[in-house]
């Protein structure tokens, strides 16, 4: 039987997940031996067309371009998957959408004055499925390889990946990690971000910052509330902090808006 | 005098007998676990010597149920071309310096659920068959201990192998022995007599524990209450507080739910049946057609409190909530399990 074809695919992004692909190296000869990767520019010259089996793709969608393209690899795709967190939910690149500018002021902005070049025609960033059906989601600014290895093996078999979008705190609490809201008072997002970082950030006495986006039926609203009452955090570095990497979606709204 | 290690006894002794016990356990083989103090709580760690016992109550992270119910472990293996299943139960040896009653409850508990009934589980069972405990009872109450409430604390007079209660001046400990194991882990130790005032002493330590309780639950009639108070209005405040983290279950004692599954290697030959901790709280659990039946957070956190101060006394004939208050230490949005049997009971 033939290897699965498996293609890469960027879009605005920063490039950090297609990175930590390259870092899987305990397991790297274990993957190429299942799969054939078709498709992936930043590792190598020779890629070829579709179709493919699994797409994996990284960035969020903010140009028109970008959406278009993104029609077709679904087309070419059995099964997509959003790749990290910008295109799970728009990730950083979202940060923009509510920047209050105009599309003309967010492009003097950024770049020279006078640039008028159609590639730099900005949309609202989204997440891929937004636009197109997605399969399957791989959280996390940058994400876990080891998810995305469960997920190609899971996907061998036929079967779903068993990610539990749970709140980060049921990792760090198998950690026997002394909380960092409740013990220090410090603004950590675990308690509604979703898990499986293995609580990396709290375990390495950082709080955490939402990057996997909202865990399920998570209240963003009540945590917003004691952030502001209880810890003393402006309204301002509230709305930040839930708009940050995850303000597209409908639980991390909930957070910002119940600051504003 | 010198013990003759026989169950039934007791006498006075030192922190020094501390050592001896811990040295004699581990040269029975057992890794001893007990609680250290680490960035401000107490939390169950593999001993090395008796030094860094705490002795003050915290509470901690994680009860040591991780020890009896590991939050994962492969139940078998199972070779997908010959067909061969494959399991690997070894007894394991463990024991606890320093377990409080609350937990010794929880893990009576377990062994109802686990060992009773026609299906005992082999995996708990060989964790469980030879689990020295070495009780501390506590002479004070931390602040959301409510153990005296749910009879369950501050003092223990079964389950233990040795039970150690501090006495009034620091450093002198009431010993008695519950057990063969517990005796022969003290036999030939050099001890003060135990006289009819340190027995005064512990009683009267105990029951200001108990008294001095700063947490509190009336569990008369507690089941009933809390089903006609199924509706009752709190319910809807508290869930909209919760942030829907499931802290209070990943801490608790006494939740022994479960998600099981598969994992493969990359040759797909070689199959893991795993199991791993799961709760009522969380959207995943109970999946079977797809989703949670209990969709709204409200019934989930309803859920977890029915199950620990009402269906449970159903199910197995006591209460789930052995009140060691670690659900409430570790809410972040300061949800408290007594304070809703309060609440709902109308104590307030």
């Amino acid at each position: 039987m033939a290897n699965p074809k498996v293609a890469f695919f960027k879009f605005s992004s920063c490039a950090g997940c297609l990175l930590s692909v390259l870092n899987i190296e305990p397991v790297l000869l274990d993957v190429l031996g299942v799969i054939d990767i078709e498709y992936f520019i930043m590792a190598k010259r020779d890629n070829h067309e579709g179709p493919y089996t699994i797409g994996f793709i990284e960035g969020a969608v903010t140009t028109p371009k970008e959406a278009l393209e993104l029609k077709k690899i679904r087309e070419e795709c059995a099964i997509l998957v959003a790749f990290g967190n910008c295109a799970c939910t728009g990730g950083v690149p979202s940060i923009k959408n509510w920047s209050g500018m105009t599309q003309e002021q967010l492009t003097k902005t950024v770049y020279a004055e006078n640039i008028n070049d159609p590639m730099l025609t900005s949309i609202p960033a989204k997440g891929i499925d937004f636009y197109v059906k997605t399969d399957a989601y791989l959280r996390g600014c940058a994400v876990d390889v080891g998810e995305m290895v469960e997920l190609i093996k899971r996907a061998l078999k036929g079967e779903n990946p068993l990610f539990r979008p749970h709140s980060v705190c049921n990792e760090c609490k198998l950690k026997e990690n002394v909380c960092l809201l409740v013990s220090e008072g410090k603004p950590c997002m675990g308690s509604v971000s979703a898990a499986g970082c293995g609580a990396l950030c709290p375990s390495l006495n950082r709080q955490c910052e939402g990057c996997r986006g909202p865990a399920n039926d998570c209240n963003a609203a009540s945590l917003a509330k004691t952030f502001m009452e209880d810890l003393g955090l402006s309204k301002d570095d509230v709305v930040r902090k839930f708009r940050k990497y995850a303000g597209n979606t409908p639980e991390f709204s909930k957070g910002a808006e119940a600051a504003l | 005098m010198v013990l003759q290690g026989q169950a039934g006894e007791n006498a006075v002794v030192g922190r020094d007998a501390f050592d001896e016990i811990l040295a004699r356990l581990q040269e029975r083989g057992y890794a001893v676990y007990g609680t250290v103090n680490e960035k401000g709580t107490g939390i169950f760690r593999p001993l090395g010597g008796a030094g860094e016992l705490s002795l003050r109550c915290t509470g901690g992270t994680l009860p040591p149920k991780y020890l009896w119910y590991p939050p994962s472990e492969t139940m078998f293996t199972y070779d997908r071309q010959s067909g061969a299943l494959r399991s690997e139960i070894e007894p394991v040896k463990q024991a606890v310096f320093g377990i409080r009653p609350c937990d010794v409850h929880a893990l009576l508990a377990l062994d109802e659920v686990f060992l009773g009934g026609d299906y005992p589980d082999p995996y708990y069972r060989a964790r469980r068959e030879d689990l020295p405990l070495v009780v501390f009872n506590c002479v004070e109450s931390g602040d959301t201990c409510f153990c005296s409430s749910m009879g369950t604390g501050p003092g223990l007079d079964h389950d233990y192998d040795l039970l150690i209660t501090e006495l009034d001046r620091p450093g002198r400990f009431l010993l008695e022995v519950g057990s063969g194991l517990g005796g022969e882990l003290v036999r030939d130790l050099r001890a003060e007599v135990a006289r009819d005032e340190d027995y005064q002493v512990k009683h009267r330590r105990l029951e200001d524990a108990a008294a001095n309780a700063r947490t509190t639950l009336e569990t008369e009639d507690l089941p009933r209450l809390m089903s006609e108070g199924h509706g009752h209005p709190y319910w809807r405040e508290i869930s909209d507080k919760c942030f829907g983290c499931a802290n209070c279950t990943s801490v608790c004692p006494t939740c022994y739910c479960a998600d099981i599954f598969d994992e493969t290697d990359f040759s797909l030959t070689e199959t893991r049946r795993k199991r791993r901790w799961s709760w009522c709280f969380l959207m995943e659990f109970g999946a079977v057609h797809g989703g949670n039946f209990r969709e709204r957070r409200i019934d989930r956190l309803r859920q977890f409190m029915q199950h620990k101060l009402n269906f449970s006394v159903g199910q197995y004939g006591r209460f789930h909530c052995v009140g060691c208050g670690r659900c409430i230490v570790w809410c972040p949005a300061n949800i408290d399990i007594a304070q809703t049997g309060r609440t709902i009971r109308g104590d307030a």
